[in-house]
């Protein structure tokens, strides 16, 4: 009997060992909150779900493995067609998967039938993608830098559901002439155009017609409310969007719109050096102010010294160059009608909405007491 | 670009350095962007060992993605895997073992600074697992026909079930409680019994054993969960003996590997 790994059936127990095992090192080294060391809070219920689907496959999965092996798994090396079907053409090639600013390109190997263009990862024998050549609307050349700043050609495809796909291939205009031809064959007819509004973009929440100014990558401070949780600063990685009609923050893992503000509410800008949280140094801070409807609010984000300036420059122009008071770093709610107001104010002259006091105040205000 | 580390960026996104293992010798090599989440992956040395890294925010990864999490951590083995092909034995990390920058050390200097000083517990792990690999052995077993068996063979339960058939009814009732008691007693023993005998046959092979939790299975229940340590030649030996077991009736061996010694250097 061979062992066997990297296959479907076999990832549990590499995701057994890979998330719970592993050497230890000290606590106050390494990322840790109260020297407890911090993995991912939902990491573990990403896969406890999954462990018990794949356990109550495992059996099935299983069975057919062993029946199947013939002194060790052999892994299918391609898809499994239908009957009539023919293999035309076959290439090494990547998919593109957007998840926010964890965008991966899924590796595998492309194949051409005489009728559908499927991609197909041999370690997992899994499917990446798998379309009908007559699925395919539109299907271009287009260029792109990967990830070493090289440029890569690739293969732009709008299918009939409108969905883009992008995929890199060993010889992209060799594939996309296959593509024709077998769409050809088929009588099926294929537009050589990409609309450029296809382009794609993490930014799915831009309106038609809205204009991007400036976007960058930019980490937002996420100050949750309620009872303060392991990471009451928690700084979080996104993408920061100016357009013509407002100021969006999605956040990257989970392609949140985590922040909106409209052009008008946005009162002003500071730029601050400081300390954000627990985990890092000093930091250029930019810190928006804006109008939440009930008060004035904060936002603050923080990247490169170079990114903060140029945004402090985008933000000034945008709130008419009007300077902000200085925000206070503290916003608290009234507790009596919960409005969100500067703790200074506050706990001073009282809730401006409801006239609430703290009783320090209402006493100095009352002024001295008989005793 | 160079293997070189040379400090943190003034970027969030460059505080930490997520270690995916140790390895012998110092190297200052880049493995390209073979990382987790697509990062370049290089090497940070000291005290004649360097870790493998890339550098990252000074906080885990996290997600509730199902797929994301199996593509981060696939990633993280496959890191491994290559290092210890490149490199020779390797201590492998958990998965978001991230070093950051503290007291007054940047993250690549405390890296480089945990190598030496822990030099010697490291590579006396290092010597443990040396040439040899994880493995991982769960057996399958199928108590129904154990039962069936056992109440075939045992005089005691055949002897109960006969007092069941020609009694009365109130006799039948005590005498069926009495034979499903000690059909669960034997099917224990039996259960015992088998673990104790395939554990004995798998740790004769190996240089290492480490009983695991039998997880709740599908189908089938888990008899007995193993993780082995050693080297290509035993992982041939163990696979004899599991065929033995495999062919037993309503046994079914899962037998997983080679992995990275994971489960043999765990603790500080």
């Amino acid at each position: 009997m061979e062992p066997i790994r990297g296959t479907q059936v076999t990832l549990v127990d590499l995701l057994d060992r890979v998330l719970e095992k592993g050497l230890v090192i000290q606590a106050d080294l390494i990322v840790s909150v109260a020297g407890i060391p911090l993995i991912g809070v939902n990491l573990r219920a990403a896969i406890a779900g999954m462990e018990t689907m794949v356990k109550y496959g495992l059996m099935r999965d299983w069975d057919e493995a062993i029946r199947a092996r013939e002194g060790g798994r052999k892994q299918r090396q391609a898809p499994a067609l239908e009957p009539a079907e023919e293999m035309m053409a076959s290439m090494l090639g990547s998919k593109h998967c957007a998840r926010g600013i964890y965008n991966t390109w899924r590796p595998g190997r492309i194949f051409l039938t005489d009728e559908r263009l499927i991609l197909y990862q041999k370690a997992f024998e899994e499917v990446v993608f798998n379309s009908h050549i007559e699925q395919i609307e539109a299907l271009a050349l287009a260029g792109d830098e990967n990830t070493l700043g090289v440029d890569t050609e690739e293969v732009r495809i709008i299918l009939r559901s409108g969905e883009l796909v992008r995929i890199r291939a060993e010889s992209a205009r060799e594939l996309i002439e296959n593509i024709k031809s077998v769409a050809a064959d088929m009588g099926h007819f294929l537009s050589g155009e990409v609309p450029d509004a296809c382009l794609p973009r993490e930014s799915s929440f831009i309106v038609p017609g809205e204009e991007i100014l400036c976007e960058s990558k930019m980490w937002h401070l996420a100050r949750p409310q309620g009872s303060p949780g392991l990471m009451e600063q928690l700084w979080r990685p996104g993408n920061l969007y100016m357009t013509s009609g407002r100021l969006t923050w999605v956040s990257s893992f989970d392609s949140r719109k985590c922040l909106e503000v409209e052009s008008e509410r946005i009162m002003g800008v500071t730029v601050e050096q400081r300390c954000p949280s627990r985990l890092s140094g000093e930091q250029m801070v930019l810190d928006v102010v804006f109008e939440n409807g009930s008060g004035k609010e904060v936002a603050s984000f923080a990247g490169t010294d170079e990114k903060v300036r140029q945004w402090r420059g985008v933000l000034e122009t945008v709130s008419g160059g009007e300077q902000p008071e200085t925000p206070a770093r503290e916003l608290e709610s009234c507790p009596a009608c919960g409005k969100r107001d500067y703790t200074e104010r506050l706990l001073g002259r009282g809730c401006p909405s409801c006239g609430w006091m703290s009783p320090r105040a209402a006493s100095r205000e009352a002024g001295p007491q008989e005793a | 670009m160079e293997g070189t580390d040379s400090g943190g960026s003034r970027e969030p996104g460059g505080r930490g350095r997520y270690i995916y293992c140790v390895v012998e010798g110092e190297h200052e090599d880049s493995l390209g962007n073979v990382g987790v989440d697509g990062n370049e992956v290089f090497t940070i040395s000291g005290g004649g060992l360097s870790a493998v890294v890339h550098t990252c925010p000074a906080f885990p990864y996290d997600t509730a993605d199902r797929e994301m999490v199996e593509s981060w951590v696939v990633s993280h083995d496959s890191v491994v895997q290559m290092a210890s092909e490149k490199y020779g034995a390797v201590i492998p990390m958990g998965f978001d073992t991230i070093v950051m920058e503290k007291g007054g050390g940047d993250a690549a200097h405390n890296v480089r600074e945990w190598l030496c000083e822990d030099k010697e517990a490291l590579e006396s792990k290092m010597d443990r697992v040396r040439g040899k690999s994880e493995y991982g052995v769960q057996v399958f077993w199928d108590p129904e026909l154990e039962g069936t068996k056992i109440a075939r063979e045992s005089d005691k339960l055949l002897e109960l079930t006969r007092k069941i058939e020609s009694g009365s009814e109130g006799a039948a009732y005590m005498y069926r409680q009495k034979l499903e008691k000690e059909l669960k007693d034997s099917l224990e023993n039996k259960a015992t019994m088998y673990f104790n005998r395939f554990y004995d046959a798998i740790n004769g092979c190996v240089d290492d054993i480490r009983i695991e939790r039998t997880k709740k299975a599908g189908e089938t229940p888990m008899l007995a969960n193993f993780t082995c340590l050693g080297t290509p030649e035993q992982s041939g030996r163990l696979g004899e003996e599991l065929e033995k077991i495999e062919s037993m009736d309503g046994f079914t061996v899962k037998y997983t590997g080679p992995w990275p010694a994971y489960s043999f250097v765990t603790g500080g």
